[in-house]
């Protein structure tokens, strides 16, 4: 497999804290991937030290195959999107992507149209002459979001990269995130699950500094292999839904409000197991507000995150 | 008068063959340039890697890179606001002075303007110097006022008790000091110029450096 971005063991200490304790990490090339994690679980340490910004105290960081991030072999060929960072106010929108663009080594030529571009796309090119201490919270994102795109580098790393963006806004992003699929390695930072399940292929849980599990998101989600039934008040006909799927191979489990049924060995017919299963519940009188195909990332990451904190943190 | 503000009566009587408004310029910028350099200056890298907008640059090109085009930005705006501040200079002298040699004037300011730039340089290393060990922009220009501060009271001591033997070596402290070098730019032999300028940069390069050691390593 072609990596784009690999850490081994990686450990980054502030101070007697160990933000990253041993991560290992590995982003295939052309790959869209979130990383998902609790407060300081050590994501934007994982960014930040990828890019170049954090001195790595063990271990290695190894992006684009050539080894830890050197400003001579890999600038222009990454990009960052920090979380909270802030650009000089003063400078005008279209000023400061040129000089960014400037700054890795672009031609002159190739960035004002670049520039343009890209400030179609983020809906900031009527406002490509403004200041920006002029600009609202989300424009100022949705700028941030154009320069980690200039220059079409490699490998983009984004932290909370739809923080502050209204829903229309969230929206074209996130359409803007998956255009750039195949193009580009993009490495996603976010606690909005529900995007990172929208926009991603893969997904890696990070807990303590450490890569708790790293999965495609098929797999993570296990979409083709299991049929969520949301039901309401009531208890669920267990005995009855596994009568009913005697011979199917599956297994069924009751969690909350969730009848669960998995098949980890084939992909189930979703047709077959609602023809089984449905008349049981509505039989058993509980009512079925929403069947899912597959887990939603929310629930494996919670699950994943007790595992690792204990059940009741 | 022009002995007390030069504090050498030799350069003094050197000093006479310039026009006097352009005496009181330069001894002016001379006395007021380091001053401005250190509390404009210092905050300059600090306050990028406070906001953390540093992080929007630092993927992009070196460390190295991107603090010398600060240190250059800098010498270039230190030039432009002494080109500034000479014209300012020379327009209110050519309109409110009675007896004013406009061209005379207006050349003897250039040069001590160049020579200004090049004395405020060694500052300029300290300041950005200081810029770099610390993300607090306030803490930036303490340092460098401080640093400033330091090097004159040692110009002063190393001067006072230099004498044979082994304090000979205070002789050498004194002129590795920007105030040492003041005076021999006041002359216009570039036997002492060139020796103080040289020695000036120097200094600045080597506090800009210092600095720049610790910024190459820390965590952005």
């Amino acid at each position: 497999m072609n990596l784009a971005l690999e850490f081994s063991n990686v450990v980054v200490r502030y101070g007697r804290t160990r933000a990253l304790d041993g991560l290992t990490l590995r982003v295939p090339s052309g790959s869209v991937i979130g990383l998902v994690g609790s407060n300081g679980a050590g994501k934007t340490t994982a960014l930040c030290a990828a890019a170049g910004l954090l001195k790595v105290n063990s271990g290695r960081v190894d992006l684009l195959g050539r080894g830890p991030f050197k400003p001579a072999v890999h600038a222009g060929r990454l990009s960052l999107l920090p979380q909270d960072a802030q650009m000089a106010g003063h400078s005008r929108v279209r000023d400061i992507l040129m000089y960014y663009g400037r700054l890795q080594g672009e031609s002159k030529a190739a960035l004002t149209h670049d520039v343009e571009r890209l400030l179609d796309r983020v809906h900031l090119a009527d406002r490509a002459g403004a200041r920006i201490r002029a600009l609202s919270h989300g424009m100022r994102r949705r700028l941030s979001i154009a320069q980690a795109f200039l220059g079409d580098p490699d490998i983009v790393l984004l932290d909370e990269p739809l923080n502050g963006l209204d829903p229309y806004e969230v929206a074209e992003t996130r359409t803007f995130f998956s255009d750039k699929r195949a193009e580009q390695t993009i490495v996603i930072s976010s606690h909005l699950l529900d995007q990172v399940e929208a926009v991603c292929d893969e997904v890696a849980f990070i807990e303590r500094g450490r890569t708790t599990r790293q999965d495609r998101l098929e797999s993570v989600t296990r979409r083709k292999h299991s049929l969520v039934y949301r039901i309401g008040a009531g208890s669920p006909p267990v005995d009855a839904i596994r009568d009913a799927l005697k011979e199917t191979g599956v297994e069924v489990h009751a969690y909350n409000d969730q009848v669960i049924i998995t098949n980890e060995s084939k992909e189930m017919d979703a047709a077959e197991i609602n023809a089984r299963v449905l008349p049981c519940l509505l039989e058993a009188g509980v009512g079925v507000h929403e069947i899912i195909q597959g887990l939603k990332l929310e629930d494996e990451y919670l699950k994943s995150r007790a595992r690792v904190h204990g059940v009741n943190s | 008068m022009v002995g007390g503000m030069v504090g050498d009566e030799e350069l003094a009587a050197e000093l006479l063959s310039h026009p006097p408004f352009a005496i009181f310029y330069g001894a002016l910028a001379f006395m007021l340039c380091p001053w401005l350099v250190i509390l404009m200056s210092s905050p300059r890298i600090a306050e990028e890697v406070s906001s953390k907008s540093v992080r929007y640059v630092l993927f992009r090109t070196g460390r190295g890179t991107w603090c010398m085009g600060k240190l250059a930005g800098q010498a270039v705006m230190l030039a432009v606001a002494l080109a500034a501040g000479a014209g300012a200079a020379w327009c209110i002298g050519h309109f409110r002075m009675a007896y004013f040699e406009g061209f005379a004037t207006a050349q003897s300011m250039l040069v001590f303007a160049c020579r200004v730039w090049v004395f405020s340089f060694a500052y300029l290393g300290i300041a950005l110097g200081v810029s770099q060990v610390t993300r607090v922009p306030v803490l930036a220009i303490t340092f460098g006022l401080i640093t400033m501060l330091a090097l004159t009271f040692v110009a002063a001591v190393s001067e006072h008790y230099a004498a044979e033997g082994w304090r000979h070596v205070l002789d050498v402290v004194h002129a590795l000091t920007p105030q040492a070098n003041r005076t021999a730019l006041w002359r216009s032999s570039p036997a002492h110029t060139i020796p103080a300028a040289v020695t000036l940069i120097a200094v600045g390069f080597t506090f800009f450096l210092a600095g720049h050691a610790r910024f190459a390593r820390a965590n952005q």
